[in-house]
């Protein structure tokens, strides 16, 4: 029986002008979960919750089987948290970091992290502040893998990054869930970044889960349905998620692909694949009732 | 907690330096205006005259730099700021060290600063008895240092139990000028009120030493074992009351930061 690296259940936080209303997923242990939605959607908010840094108002989380506040400090051995911003002074170097964390982890590992920074030509005594934007993200990921944890937390860890660093990032990735005992949960709104490389996928908007699932069976049951505006009066509205209206016509996201194919192929119907930003983007125009 | 000392540290590197560099001159001060009174200028002054100048420099030379060193841990009240700034804090929340912890660092970080500063007093107190010679070894000397080391500890440990209070006051408002605003109001009418008492005191202990020192050794000394014995009994409860009320401050300052930082108000 496949076990989660991460159980949340019916979590609610409510914050003046914005709540988490009853937010569930797992995240499967060997996995990566990509944690999709526009900006102000939940996900920093729903990542600080696991990490217990804001207090939740309800609902459960488990991390390994375990309660995330009961057995914090044993978890957070065993966990790391990558934010979108390096936690370190300017003034700092490499070196000033692995012993400041050889002095909090029990299980870093010094020669990891120095391999690491070889690998991403991170010299050892520059200056934080003389990184490039790329180089400090990779800075911070490399003082997040080299402690032996399981599960790696990502909260738009690759927004402004450019392609090419991001590309690399991902295939740091890949190597640290080969062994199928490490697991990513990655927040971002670059839904390419996680087409690529997630396994599964929980898209969150105005502080609701929309949808979660498998990432190929999600791409494979969902369609872009897309036919001229007279014909899209025949279509039922119960088969569609939601619809963005055109002068050239009308482009609409099923969610039962094979079904919506046989009942309306043809008569100018077509179905295109649907990329996980066109699933956000309609998934959240009918959340938002546009 | 060994790393994150290790931070605290790392993070003032500079300003640490700067004031060992301070504390280093006001040294080469004292030895140099000690040499004097000596075997110097200053040894040829009149009885009364010499004696002013060795008490205000022993006070000054001895103490100062024991002020400037304990008075570093105001750097840990602004490192809490910045982490916060810095998102150290968020991050913090993320490893396995807990809150106790965490303040226990930036503690034992200014208790290290405090015993350093009291070693500066010690290697003064060393330094001018060498330089003065036998002379320095008479009783009334003895007594008068130990006044002045009593001084010394009453003023770090009266430091750091502000500094402990001002760590919570910085976890509170996270910001620098309402941290000092509201420091300075608590503390410094406190500060102020001490020092003039401390200073008043002296004052009146000097000009009373140098009435008697003016008519010869014998009284002097006579005056000195009188006042000892005079607030022997007193010294005692004065004492205890001090060590309670900065034990109260520091512990208080303490839960309180601990209350604060498991609310997770980041």
């Amino acid at each position: 029986m496949e076990s989660n690296a991460l159980s949340i259940q019916n979590l609610c936080k409510t914050y003046d002008g914005f709540s988490l209303k009853n937010v569930s997923f797992d995240v499967p242990q060997g996995s990566i979960m990509g944690f999709i939605g526009q900006n102000g959607a939940g996900k920093t908010t729903t990542i600080k919750a696991i990490l217990n840094i804001i207090k939740k108002d309800s609902g459960s989380i488990e991390i390994f089987g375990l309660d995330h506040i009961n057995e914090e400090k044993k978890i957070k051995e065993n966990i790391a948290a990558v934010f979108d911003e390096i936690p370190f002074p300017e003034d700092f170097h490499a070196k000033n970091i692995n012993k400041i964390m050889r002095g909090i982890y029990r299980q870093w590992n010094e020669t990891t992290f120095y391999e690491y920074l070889k690998r991403f030509g991170i010299p050892e005594k520059k200056k934080i502040s003389k990184l490039s934007k790329g180089m400090k993200m990779k800075l911070q990921i490399a003082t997040a893998l080299s402690h032996n944890a399981k599960f790696l937390i990502m909260d738009e860890a690759t927004t402004g990054l450019d392609p090419v660093v991001r590309n690399e990032i991902l295939d740091i990735f890949f190597d640290y869930i080969q062994d199928e005992e490490h697991t990513i949960l990655m927040s971002s709104h670059i839904t390419s970044d996680l087409e690529r490389i997630a396994d599964s996928i929980t898209l969150i908007d105005n502080g609701e889960i929309l949808l979660s699932g498998y990432k190929d069976d999600l791409l494979e049951q969902h369609a872009i349905l897309k036919c001229p505006k007279n014909t899209y009066k025949m279509i039922d509205k119960q088969d569609i998620i939601s619809e963005k209206i055109t002068d050239f016509g009308v482009e609409a996201l099923v969610n039962d692909k094979k079904s919506c194919t046989k009942k309306y192929q043809g008569n100018g119907v077509i179905f295109d694949s649907a990329s996980l930003e066109d699933i956000m983007l309609f998934y959240v125009k009918r959340s938002n009732g546009l | 907690m060994r790393g994150l000392l290790y931070r605290e540290f790392i993070l003032n590197k500079k300003t640490l330096l700067l004031n060992l560099c301070f504390v280093a001159l006001l040294e080469i001060l004292g030895i140099l205006i000690r040499l004097s009174l000596v075997c110097g200028n200053l040894a040829k002054l009149g009885r009364a005259d010499f004696y002013q100048t060795e008490q205000s420099t022993y006070y000054i030379f001895l103490i100062l730099p024991v002020f400037l060193m304990a008075a570093s841990m105001n750097l840990a009240m602004r490192n809490t700021v910045s982490d916060y700034s810095c998102k150290w804090v968020l991050f913090q929340y993320t490893t396995p060290v807990d809150e106790s912890t965490w303040l226990l660092t930036k503690l034992l970080k200014n208790m290290i600063l405090g015993m350093a500063a009291l070693c500066i007093f010690a290697v003064n107190s060393l330094l001018f008895r060498l330089i003065a010679g036998r002379q320095f070894f008479d009783t009334h000397k003895e007594i008068f240092s130990k006044k002045a080391f009593t001084a010394c500890v009453m003023i770090v440990c009266f430091i750091f139990a502000m500094y402990s209070f001002s760590l919570y006051l910085s976890i509170k408002y996270k910001n620098v000028n309402a941290v000092t605003f509201r420091f300075a109001a608590v503390f410094g009418i406190l500060s102020i009120a001490l020092n003039m008492y401390l200073f008043h005191a002296l004052e009146q202990f000097r000009l009373k030493s140098l009435a008697l020192a003016e008519r010869n050794d014998a009284g002097a000394m006579s005056f000195y074992i009188y006042m000892t014995d005079k607030f022997k009994g007193h010294t005692i409860l004065l004492g205890s009351i001090f060590a309670a009320i900065i034990c109260l401050i520091t512990i208080s300052g303490y839960l309180l930061a601990v209350r604060e930082l498991k609310r997770r108000n980041v």
